[in-house]
C-alpha cells in the first residue's frame, strides 16, 4: 500500500444554500477567493433590482467603473494606435500583475501602482520617445519644414495628445505638454528631440496610464469620448482610433442605436480577434502554454512549436465560432476544430500541409467543442499528469459559477491508503472515504474524472499509460436534477442544455466587460445579458455585445 | 551624470592617491593591470538560501531544466519554471543537478539551516554548534590566489540590496575568511559600498570637451522637470475623479516625487564600456545600512527604497562589475538575501514582508500543489534572484576588459545555494548555475549537466582548476564518517541527505562533466 499525501485540497461543508460545490484551487491558483455568486437573485429571472423608474440610465441604473491601469496588451496596442504602428511599445512598461478574482486580466488594472512601476513608466516612455524622434516626419509632415514651427508642435500635441488621452485635451493639459517642448527648445534640442520630450511626459501622464472617467455628484450619461473608450478597450483592448474619436466628436455616438451599431462594426473587425480570444481564454483559464509547462520526461514531443500551435488552435476555434454566428451551445458541442501539423495528431485527424491551418471535422464522441480543446485541458493539468480536481473545479466555478470556499488548512496533510500505481479514480475514491474531504469532492471530482480520458496534453485515449481502461462515468450534482453520464460527451451534452451554464456565461460576460466581479447592484444588468442570450438562443456575438445594449453601459454611477 | 574614467587614467590617478592617503592602500586599484596585456581572472560566487524552495522527490521540481544531461532550451525559452529569467543568457550558462552539500551532515546541531549555510561554500564543518564555519569559503581561497599581492583584498562580499533583515543572525553567514573568520562584508547601501570598494571619489583631472548631448542625455537631464509636468497633469485630472481614485492618484504623485529623488541629477546606472567608478552622489538614499541600525531607527521612508531591489540592485550590480573592471578586487561574493522581501516584485505589497516569512512559506512547499498561491508567490519572488543573475551576466558581457575581451570571458560566475530542497532541509541536489569564462568549459555552455552524485567539494575543486589550479579536493577530505569521527560526532545527521548517504560516503567523488 502506498500512502499519498493529498496535494489537492478539499473543503469542509457546502455553502449555505446547499447547492454550491467546492474544490481546491485552480491550476493557476487564481481562484483562491469565493467565486462571487449571486445565484439566488439571478436565477428566477425576476427584475426586481435597480428599477430606477424612467431614469435615463434605464431600468438597471448606471454602472460604476473604477479608474484602471492598462494591461500590457492594452498598452502595446494603444502605443501602436497612437503612433500609427510606426513605433514599438516599450518592453519596460510595468503592467499590473497578480491574481484576479474574476479571472479576467483587466481586473488587475484596479490594483495600486507601485513606486517601481512609476519609475519603469518613465523608462518605458523614454524608449518610445527615442523611436518617435526617428520616425516623426512619417506621421507629422510639418516636422520636415525648415525650420519647423511652434504651430507644428501644437499640431503634434493636439493630434497625438488626443489619441493618448482618448479625448480632446483641456487647455491646462495642452499647456503642460507644450511647456515640455519649450524646455527642450531652451536646451537647444532639435525639433524632433523636443517632441520626444513631449512624448516622455505624454506617456507617463495618468490620463494615458489610467482608463478614467469623470466623477459627478450624481449618475450621469457618459460623454461620447468616454463611450468610445469603453467600446474600444472592451472590444479591441486598445485606444480608440481616429475614426472612432471623430465619430464621438461629431455626435455619432449620441444614441443607443448608434453605439450598438458601432459596437457591431468593431466586433466584426479583425481588430477584435485577439480580444475575443482573450475572453474565451480567460473565461476557461486556458493559459498560453510554454515548453516549460510540461515535463520533458513524460512528454518528450512537447516543444515550443507544439505549445504555440495548441494556443493558436484554441484561438482560431473560438474566434471562428463567433465569426460563424455560433451559439453557446454550438461552442460547447461543435465537432469541428482548427488544426495544423502540430495539433492534427492530438485530434486524430490528417494534418494539413506544413505551415497551413485547416478547419476539420473530428469524431464527436471524442472531441466535443471548446471543453475538449487540448489547450484548455492541458492548462487544467499538472506538468506530468492530469488533474481531475483542476478540471472539476473548472466545471464548477467557471461553467456553473458555483461558489467555492477555500480548502481547509489540513487538506494538504491528509493521507490515504492507495493501491500501487493508483488511477485518478482510485485517488478520488480514497478521498471519498474521508468524510470531511468527501463533503466537497463528492460533487467536485466526477465532472473532473469525466475528462480523465484526455491526458495532460489534451490527447484522447481510452486507456491510461499502463493500459488500463479509464472509466469516465459519473454523476453531476448540484443542478436541481442530477445528471448521470457515461463519459465526457454525455456530460457536455447535458451541460450545453443546462440553463445554469447560460446564466453563468452571462455573469462571465459581465465580469469581462466591467473588469470586476458583479455586486448585488449589478443583478439587473446581469439579467439583461441573460435575457439577450435567451432571446438569441445563446448567440455568442450577441452575448459579447449585450452589455453595450444595456442603457447602463452609457451611464456612469457616482463612486 | 556619472563620473567616467578611462581605465589607465583612473589607475594612474589611483596610484597618486595612494601616496597621499596610505590608509587607502588596501582598497585602491592595483597598478599591476594598468599596463594592459593579459587580463586577470576573476570569480563571482552568488548564493541564495533554501535551494529549490520545495520538498524533494516530487514531480514538480520547478528548478531543474531536466533529468538528463543535454542542451538547454534555445535562447529566449525558459530553462525551467524558476529559471525562466535566465532565458536571455542561455548560451552563457551551464546548469547542474546532482551535487550534494555533504559536509552539512557532520553537525550536532538540530537546526535545519545553519549546518548547511556554514558548509556549502566552505566544505568545512561547522564550528561546534556555533553559527560559523571552521574554514574559509571558496571566494577567499580563490581570491588569495588571484589577487596581485597582499595589498588587495582576497574577496569582498556584497549584499544584493539593503533589506535590513539581511544582517540578522541567520543571513549572510555563508561566506568566511581564513580559518572561518568573518568575511569582508560590504554595505547593502550602494552609496556606502562604492566608497568601501573604491575609496573616496577621485578629483577630476582638468576640463574635458563635452560631446554633443544625445536625445538620451537630454531626456535624462530633464527627467525631474518632465516628472514635474506629469505631476501637473495628474493634478489636473485629480479634481475630476472619485474620492477613492483621488487617493490612488495621490499615492501615484508621491511615487513620482520619490522617483524624482531617485533619478535627480542624472538617473540610474549609465552603461559604459570603460572602467568607471560609480558615483555615490547619484545613488538613492538608503537607510538603514545594516541590521543594527535598523533596530535603532526602525523603518524610515528611506528604508522602503532600501528593501526595493529594483532601486538598490542596479547600483550594487554596477558597484560589483566596476570593482572587477577597475581591478579593485578580483573575487566577489554576492549574497542574495536569505529572507528577502522581494518588494519590487509585488507592487501592491509583498507577501514576504517581515522576518522569516519566506522561510515559513517554503516549509509549506512539500509540494508546489500544496498551496498554489504560495507557490506562485515564491516563483515570482525567485524570479528576482534569477533576473539579478541574468543582469550580472549581461553587464559583465557588456564591459570590455583590459585585453579587449568581454569582462565576462575573464570572469567565472557560480551561483549556488546551501541546500537542495529547502522545504525539508535536505542538502542534496543543490541547484548550481555556472557562467562566464567560456573557455574553461570543456563541453561548452548552454547545457544542463546531471551528475550521478558529486559533492560541493568536487564543485569547488573544479572551480579552482578552471581558475588555473590543479586541485582535486576542496575543504574536508576522506569520508563523511571520518570527518564526523574527527569532530567527535558519532551520530551523523543523515536524514537531510540523499537516500544513499552513509558514513562511508566519500566527500569527494570525482571530476565534474564540464
Amino acid at each position: 500500500m502506498l500512502a499519498l499525501a493529498l496535494v489537492t485540497g478539499c473543503y469542509s461543508g457546502l455553502t449555505a444554500d446547499g447547492e454550491s460545490d467546492a474544490s481546491d484551487t485552480s491550476p493557476d491558483g487564481a481562484d483562491g477567493e469565493p467565486d462571487g455568486g449571486h445565484d439566488d437573485g439571478a436565477e428566477d429571472g425576476s427584475d426586481d433590482a435597480g428599477d430606477s423608474g424612467g431614469s435615463p440610465s434605464g431600468e438597471c441604473g448606471a454602472l460604476s467603473m473604477n479608474m484602471r491601469r492598462m494591461t500590457l496588451a492594452q498598452y502595446r496596442r494603444s502605443v501602436e494606435v497612437i503612433f500609427d504602428g510606426l513605433v514599438s511599445p516599450s518592453s519596460r512598461f510595468p503592467a499590473p500583475s497578480g491574481e484576479t478574482q474574476s479571472g479576467f486580466s483587466t481586473e488587475l488594472g484596479a490594483r495600486e501602482i507601485g513606486e517601481h512601476d512609476v519609475e519603469q513608466t518613465l523608462y518605458a516612455a523614454e524608449d518610445v520617445a527615442e523611436e518617435v524622434s526617428v520616425v516623426l516626419p512619417q506621421f507629422l509632415p510639418c516636422a520636415e519644414q525648415s525650420p519647423p514651427t511652434q504651430a507644428c508642435a501644437e499640431t503634434f500635441v493636439d493630434r497625438f495628445g488626443r489619441r493618448a488621452f482618448r479625448r480632446t485635451l483641456t487647455a491646462d493639459e495642452r499647456e503642460i505638454l507644450l511647456s515640455a517642448f519649450a524646455l527642450a527648445q531652451e536646451d537647444g534640442a532639435s525639433f524632433a528631440d523636443s517632441i520626444a520630450l513631449v512624448v516622455v511626459q505624454l506617456l507617463q501622464a495618468p490620463q494615458f496610464v489610467y482608463l478614467s472617467e469623470y466623477d459627478a455628484p450624481s449618475e450621469r450619461p457618459l460623454e461620447p469620448f468616454e463611450i468610445a473608450s469603453r467600446l474600444s478597450y472592451l472590444l479591441w483592448d486598445s485606444a480608440p482610433d481616429d475614426a472612432l474619436l471623430d465619430l464621438a466628436e461629431n455626435g455619432g455616438l449620441a444614441t443607443a442605436d448608434a453605439v450598438t451599431a458601432e459596437a457591431e462594426r468593431m466586433l466584426n473587425s479583425p481588430k477584435a480577434d485577439t480580444t475575443v480570444a482573450r475572453f474565451f481564454r480567460e473565461w476557461t483559464r486556458t493559459r498560453r502554454l510554454t515548453q516549460a509547462d510540461k515535463s520533458p520526461d513524460v512528454f518528450p514531443s512537447f516543444n515550443a512549436d507544439v505549445a504555440a500551435s495548441l494556443g493558436e488552435s484554441f484561438d482560431r476555434f473560438v474566434v471562428d465560432a463567433v465569426r460563424e454566428g455560433q451559439s453557446l451551445e454550438g461552442l460547447v458541442e461543435g465537432a469541428e476544430v482548427w488544426v495544423d501539423a502540430n495539433t492534427a495528431p492530438l485530434f486524430g485527424v490528417e494534418a494539413p500541409a506544413e505551415g497551413q491551418w485547416a478547419k476539420v471535422a473530428v469524431d464527436p464522441e471524442r472531441h466535443r467543442g471548446i471543453l475538449t480543446q487540448p489547450a484548455l485541458l492541458a492548462s487544467l493539468s499538472h506538468s506530468d499528469r492530469t488533474s481531475h480536481v483542476f478540471r472539476g473545479y473548472f466545471v464548477r466555478s467557471r461553467l456553473l459559477c458555483h461558489e467555492l470556499p477555500p480548502p481547509p488548512a489540513a487538506a494538504t496533510s491528509v493521507e490515504f491508503d492507495l493501491p500501487p500505481n493508483p488511477t485518478a479514480r482510485d485517488i478520488s475514491e480514497a478521498r471519498m472515504a474521508n468524510d470531511e474531504c468527501a463533503a466537497c469532492h463528492a460533487s467536485l471530482d466526477p465532472p473532473g474524472l469525466a475528462f480523465e480520458q484526455f491526458d495532460a496534453l489534451g490527447r484522447f485515449s481510452p486507456t491510461d499509460a499502463l493500459g488500463r481502461e479509464i472509466d469516465p462515468s459519473g454523476v453531476l450534482t448540484g443542478l436541481g436534477e442530477d445528471i448521470v453520464f457515461a463519459d465526457h460527451a454525455e456530460m457536455i451534452d447535458a451541460l450545453a442544455a443546462e440553463p445554469a451554464m447560460r446564466r453563468c456565461f452571462a455573469r462571465q460576460l459581465f465580469r469581462f466587460a466591467l473588469s470586476r466581479m458583479e455586486t448585488p447592484d449589478d443583478a439587473c444588468v446581469v439579467e439583461a445579458i441573460e435575457a439577450v442570450l435567451e432571446e438569441t438562443d445563446g448567440d455568442l456575438s450577441a452575448g459579447l455585445l449585450a452589455i453595450v445594449g444595456v442603457d447602463s453601459f452609457r451611464h456612469r454611477e457616482t463612486l | 551624470m556619472t563620473t567616467r574614467f578611462d581605465r589607465r587614467r583612473f589607475l594612474f590617478g589611483a596610484g597618486g592617491a595612494m601616496l597621499a592617503i596610505p590608509l587607502l592602500e588596501s582598497i585602491a586599484p592595483r597598478r599591476a593591470s594598468a599596463g594592459g596585456g593579459l587580463a586577470p581572472k576573476r570569480l563571482v560566487v552568488v548564493h541564495h538560501d533554501q535551494g529549490r524552495m520545495v520538498g524533494n522527490g516530487l514531480p514538480d521540481d520547478w528548478w531543474s531544466p531536466g533529468s538528463v544531461t543535454g542542451p538547454l532550451p534555445p535562447v529566449g525559452m525558459a530553462p525551467s519554471t524558476m529559471l525562466a529569467e535566465l532565458a536571455p543568457v542561455r548560451d552563457e550558462i551551464v546548469t547542474l543537478d546532482g551535487i550534494d552539500n555533504l559536509v552539512r551532515h557532520a553537525s550536532n546541531m538540530e537546526d535545519g539551516h545553519i549546518p548547511a549555510l556554514v558548509s556549502t561554500l566552505t566544505c568545512a564543518p561547522q564550528a561546534g554548534t556555533d553559527w560559523s564555519s571552521t574554514g574559509p569559503s571558496i571566494d577567499h581561497v580563490a581570491g588569495l590566489r588571484l589577487r596581485t599581492d597582499a595589498g588587495m583584498r582576497a574577496s569582498v562580499i556584497l549584499p544584493a540590496s539593503a533589506t535590513p533583515y539581511f544582517a540578522n543572525e541567520i543571513s549572510g553567514i555563508e561566506f568566511y575568511g581564513a580559518g572561518g573568520t568573518e568575511p569582508a562584508l560590504l554595505s547593502g547601501n550602494p552609496a556606502e559600498a562604492v566608497v568601501e570598494l573604491f575609496g573616496p571619489p577621485m578629483p577630476d583631472e582638468g576640463p574635458r570637451v563635452p560631446a554633443a548631448p544625445t536625445l538620451q542625455d537630454r531626456m535624462v537631464a530633464r527627467r525631474v522637470d518632465l516628472l514635474s509636468g506629469v505631476t501637473e497633469q495628474l493634478q489636473s485630472l485629480r479634481g475630476r475623479v472619485s474620492a477613492a481614485d483621488r487617493e490612488r492618484l495621490d499615492r501615484h504623485a508621491q511615487f513620482i516625487s520619490n522617483t524624482q529623488a531617485l533619478v535627480g541629477g542624472g538617473g540610474a546606472v549609465a552603461p559604459t564600456d570603460t572602467c568607471t567608478r560609480p558615483d555615490e552622489m547619484q545613488m538613492p538614499i538608503v537607510l538603514p545600512s545594516n541590521y543594527e541600525e535598523w533596530q535603532q531607527i526602525g523603518n524610515p521612508p528611506e528604508w522602503v527604497r532600501g528593501r526595493n531591489d529594483a532601486i538598490t540592485w542596479p547600483h550594487q550590480l554596477e558597484n560589483l562589475v566596476q570593482a572587477l573592471a577597475c581591478d579593485v578586487v578580483r573575487v566577489i561574493g554576492l549574497t542574495l538575501h536569505g529572507d528577502p522581501a522581494w518588494t519590487s516584485e509585488f507592487p501592491g505589497g509583498s507577501p514576504f514582508e517581515g522576518s522569516n516569512e519566506l522561510h515559513n512559506r517554503i516549509h509549506g512547499m512539500a509540494s508546489v500543489s500544496n498551496n498554489p498561491q504560495h507557490a506562485d508567490d515564491i516563483a515570482v519572488g525567485f524570479a528576482s534572484h534569477a533576473r539579478k543573475f541574468t543582469e550580472l551576466i549581461q553587464r559583465l558581457a557588456a564591459i570590455e576588459d583590459i585585453d579587449g575581451a568581454r569582462l565576462l570571458d575573464n570572469t567565472l560566475v557560480v551561483w549556488v545555494s546551501d541546500m537542495g530542497y529547502g522545504s525539508d532541509h535536505q542538502a542534496w541536489n543543490v541547484p548550481v548555475v555556472m557562467a562566464g569564462m567560456s573557455e574553461a568549459f570543456d563541453n561548452g555552455q548552454g547545457r544542463h549537466v546531471v551528475h550521478n552524485r558529486r559533492s560541493m567539494g568536487d564543485l569547488w575543486a573544479h572551480v579552482l582548476r578552471m581558475l588555473g589550479g590543479d586541485d582535486t579536493t576542496f575543504g574536508a577530505t576522506g569520508t563523511l564518517g571520518e570527518l564526523g569521527a574527527s569532530l567527535g560526532i558519532g551520530d551523523l545527521s543523515l536524514s537531510a541527505g540523499h537516500a544513499s548517504t552513509t558514513a562511508a560516503t566519500p566527500l569527494h567523488m570525482g571530476a565534474l562533466d564540464l
